[in-house]
């Protein structure tokens, strides 16, 4: 039985089940229309509510007033032609092709029709790095067709035949593959892709991260063996993030001197709040529109970039769209003759709908605190995958599913074709098809990867769009490049290598690797080698790869096979040696040498009980681990029994010991900070950590198991410790939610982050941001936010 | 179940009558989805009265009308989204007791009461993230490509837990 039918197979056997079961519920008398039609009483439908107002708000502007069609579709987004020119030499080298970002406008601005003189761009990639630019939006049709063997009625899953070997182009990846990997594979898209680890995917309940403490952008953060390691010097505690000078977004970011703070809360309308850091006042406050996901913050230089994922109807740009949309589309010709396209003309069409999310940067000038000034705004179909800055620019990745039927010729282009929007041209903007990647010969799934490059520094500067078909959950970012990794059925990832050089993207290779990919920290760039860690799934169970792979992402080195039964569960790269921890019942910590790219090695592993969810570099010989203890029970089930944290000396890589543990709490026990790293702080300076959590304990021994979920929560907060090589960790403070007891009262408002400035130390939950000081852990000031 | 689209129609229109019977009938599936994966009755009604109003409010943005049940889907999921980001406990348990609206002495055959019990303890053990993308999915039948649309999360994402959560229950029933 193959794994998909075996995937069918459970599906199916537990709808059965459920159908029993809820057959059962009936619904509440309260929840009848006729008991809930009085609470319409006071509501009327409204196309959209007026944003709050408050005296000392500032309000973020609506869209009314601009021009929408002024400018339709203007803006170049991508200097399309001279990237075709180059694109020849572009695997070759490995450079990074930096076609001048004219602002030459697209064909579409005129004619609505893209230029379909453009020479020859099919043929130019599909090389070794296995991609094409499609030449028009009929060629983007036809790509996107929907194939019939889409048309299933629940959780689609390939299900072909076993590879036949001959195959080269890893439509579908089979296991095959796991013996005989394809390295350069082209992208193939979007198919279910179970990864290894449910708990693990960086993406989750608040879709996209969230973060920690942050750092002055301009401040040169110190960098360790290519990792963003440590603070400086500079009086407050840097970002934790993956690679040093590629920032990433959270909900709290510092200068120093102000704290910016997201409040997410579940219930209000989330704001920026911008509090002074020594005489704890509220500078100003940015009032949002609800995000419907990720919602977080950059701080580069006096700009503040707030992210957020917005419903459709939230398009400002809408109606800009229609006009681009027009000369491709027989519908919208019409409309465009008779009527004027509008927002009803489109529901008119009712064929099928553009119904995405749609994510959105919006810049304001923060150097006056008290008066930041909405200076830009930009919009992405799709949702939200991630982002980073470096260097001054922004750089979002999002997917667009295409729920449109590309072989309707009624079906308007905008529900084919990502569209993006920017206040700098008040206009909405078809992507050209000449910004569309797709790898020939690839069997293609109506998703997009977008990726954007918008420059924060300049505003007059056109951002950059591209796309490519196929889709991708996670991200690594060096200086140079931007890597995708998508799965397609579970059994091998895809890859595809952006290069990017301030507002300049350029897909440049795509590849693949066996396995799935557990997240940011799973990937590495050092000295042109990109090295991906793996867990692959096969009949006898997983193991566990670690690949390197060269700029066109061919492979050429690997180890495989590791820990056979067990998955990843985090990953780090220290220079040139990689820790990879996998778990079944004890927690392994290979040490893998890659100095020798083709040749990479085991040097040691140790094995401990728990596992390590996160691992942060102290120095080149040591690790922080931060993860799950666990108990073996009677019946020989693994069960979770709190948390632990733990020092690694992999100073003598073939034999890494766990110097230093320390154990949290019992079952029921978490912390945000194994999951995501932007939550776990780390101050090397100073000998801290910290992170928030909430901790549960068996408080009656004779009464309760340690691993039964009613233990107790005795304390719920942030933590603060102490650590140190020779003496391990210790509790420095506790910070309960709320500021006092043990936090259990205040649950509902959680701490999410704590931020170093100086000698105090700021927790933040969604509604208040209280500061300590560090010399006594006592109180010294607080905000409501 | 096919939603009429004209009677969608007429309540985007804004004909209050025509909304409460489109509300109707998709309430009884909007409870079970909050049901299952807020795990007990209180905050499910919560949430779907505050999507019968949410929806109510919006339904004039709705493009297509024969997506009135996707979108109000929708709606509730982010609803459940909220709610569970304000749970005291990390992992909000299922109250099994709540979940059985027919009391045990109501003569339910033993075997399949404690069936049902044993459904519900197993979904317990996945996060209310997972028990969504379990109800979307397994009991309401929509792809992952459409769950993943409705949480806005990545489709890798919602694929790779429905797949685990999937094995996982399957252990814990067998």
């Amino acid at each position: 039985m193959t794994d998909s039918d075996k995937k069918m197979e459970n599906m199916a056997w537990l709808q059965e089940k459920f159908q029993a079961e809820t057959e059962r519920i009936e619904l509440p008398p309260s929840l009848t229309s006729q008991a809930l039609l009085h609470l319409l009483e006071d509501v009327e439908p409204e196309e959209e509510s007026p944003p709050p107002q408050g005296p000392a708000k500032v309000v973020h502007p609506r869209w009314g007033n601009w021009k929408p069609w002024a400018a339709a579709a203007a803006i170049a987004l991508v200097a399309a032609t001279a990237f075709h020119q180059f694109g020849g030499s572009l695997v070759a080298n490995g450079n990074l092709i930096t076609s001048a970002s004219s602002s030459a406008a697209s064909a579409s601005a005129d004619s609505g029709k893209p230029d379909e003189s453009a020479p020859g761009n099919t043929a130019l990639f599909s090389g070794a790095a296995g991609i094409s630019y499609a030449s028009d939006y009929s060629q983007v049709r036809t790509l996107l067709a929907p194939k019939e063997s889409e048309r299933v009625e629940y959780y689609q899953e390939e299900t072909g035949e076993p590879a036949s070997g001959a195959t080269m182009d890893g439509v579908s990846p089979e296991e095959g593959m796991l013996k005989a990997p394809v390295p350069t594979n082209p992208l193939t898209a979007g198919e279910p892709t179970p990864q290894m680890e449910e708990e693990s995917a960086a993406i989750s309940e608040g879709d996209a991260a969230t973060g920690s403490a942050s750092e002055k952008s301009t401040a040169p953060p110190a960098p360790m063996a290519g990792n963003a390691l440590v603070t400086g010097d500079a009086g407050f505690t840097a970002a934790n993030q993956q690679v040093a000078g590629v920032e990433e977004s959270d909900i709290v970011k510092t200068d120093g001197d102000s704290l910016f703070i997201h409040t997410n809360t579940a219930s209000s309308t989330p704001e920026v709040v911008i509090v002074d850091a020594s005489s704890m006042e509220k500078l100003s406050t940015i009032t949002l529109e609800p995000s419907y996901g990720a919602s977080e913050l950059y701080l580069w230089d006096e700009t503040l970039v707030v992210m957020q994922t917005e419903a459709p109807s939230a398009l400002p740009f809408q109606k800009g769209i229609s006009e681009a949309v027009a000369s491709d589309n027989k519908s919208y010709q019409k409309a465009a003759q008779g009527e004027t396209p509008s927002h009803s003309g489109m529901a008119e069409s009712n064929t099928s709908y553009r119904d995405a999310f749609v994510i959105s940067a919006t810049l304001f000038d923060v150097s006056d605190r008290e008066q930041p000034k909405e200076i830009r705004r930009f919009e992405q179909d799709g949702s939200y995958v991630s982002s980073r800055v470096s260097d001054g620019t922004l750089y979002l990745v999002s997917q667009k599913y295409v729920w449109g039927d590309s072989s309707d010729e009624d079906t308007p282009m905008d529900e084919l074709v990502p569209v993006t929007g920017d206040s700098l041209n008040q206009a909405s903007q078809l992507l050209e098809a000449q910004s569309i990647v797709y790898c020939p010969d690839v069997e293609i799934d109506p998703v997009y990867t977008v990726v954007s490059a918008l420059n924060l520094s300049d505003c007059q500067q056109p951002a950059n769009t591209k796309a490519v078909l196929g889709s991708a959950d996670e991200i690594y970012m060096s200086k140079d490049n931007l890597y995708l990794a998508g799965s397609s059925d579970g059994s091998s990832t895809n890859l595809v290598r952006v290069a990017v050089e301030d507002s300049d993207i350029h897909f440049a290779a795509t590849g693949k690797v066996p396995g799935q990919v557990l997240g940011q920290f799973s990937m590495d760039e050092s000295g042109g080698y990109f090295r991906v860690a793996s867990t692959s799934f096969s009949d006898s169970g997983t193991v566990n790869n670690l690949y390197v792979l060269d700029q066109s992402l061919k492979q050429v080195g690997s180890v495989e096979g590791l820990a056979p039964g067990e998955s990843i569960k985090s990953v780090r790269y220290l220079g040139d040696t990689a820790y990879v921890v996998t778990f079944r019942e004890v927690d392994p910590l290979f040490a893998i040498d890659l100095s020798t790219p083709s040749k990479p090695k085991v040097l040691g592993q140790l094995k401990t009980p728990g596992f390590s969810e996160y691992l942060h570099p102290v120095d080149s010989s040591t690790l922080i681990g931060f993860g799950t203890n666990t108990t073996v029970a009677e019946n020989g089930a693994v069960m979770e029994n709190g948390m632990k944290l733990s020092l690694f000396d992999v100073s003598d890589p073939l034999h890494p010991k766990e110097s230093q543990v320390f154990y949290l709490g019992n079952q029921g026990s978490s912390s945000e900070g194994k999951e995501n790293h932007k939550a776990f702080f780390y101050d090397g300076q100073r000998g801290q950590i910290g992170f928030p959590a909430t901790i549960a304990t068996q408080v009656d021994k004779d009464k309760a198991d340690p691993l039964s979920s009613q233990n107790e929560i005795t304390f719920s907060g942030y933590l603060l410790l102490d650590f140190s090589k020779e003496d391990g960790f210790s509790i420095a403070a506790y910070f309960p939610n709320g500021g006092e007891g043990n936090g259990v009262s205040a649950l509902g408002d959680r701490i999410r982050r704590g931020v170093r400035i100086g000698e105090s130390f700021y927790t933040i939950s969604g509604q208040q941001l209280i500061r300590y000081s560090l010399k006594d852990y006592e109180q010294s000031g607080s905000v409501a936010l | 179940m096919k939603i009429e689209t004209e009677l969608v129609r007429s309540a985007r229109l804004g004909d209050k009558e025509s909304f409460a019977q489109v509300y109707d009938q998709v309430a009884m599936d909007l409870y079970k989805v909050a049901l299952y994966t807020l795990g007990n009755a209180h905050d499910a009604e919560d949430v779907v009265s505050e999507t019968f109003i949410e929806a109510y409010k919006g339904i004039k943005n709705l493009r297509d009308d024969s997506s009135f049940k996707p979108w109000i889907m929708r709606i509730l999921s982010i609803r459940c989204k909220r709610r569970i980001g304000g749970y005291v406990k990390e992992k909000g348990n299922i109250d099994i007791e709540e979940c059985i609206n027919a009391p045990a002495e109501e003569g339910d055959l033993a075997g399949s009461a404690s069936e049902r019990v044993t459904v519900l303890q197993a979904l317990d053990s996945l996060s209310e993230q997972e028990r969504l993308i379990i109800s979307l999915a397994v009991m309401q039948g929509y792809t992952t490509r459409e769950v993943s649309e409705m949480l806005n999360i990545p489709h890798g994402t919602v694929s790779s837990k429905l797949h685990r959560s999937l094995i996982k229950l399957r252990k814990i029933l067998e």
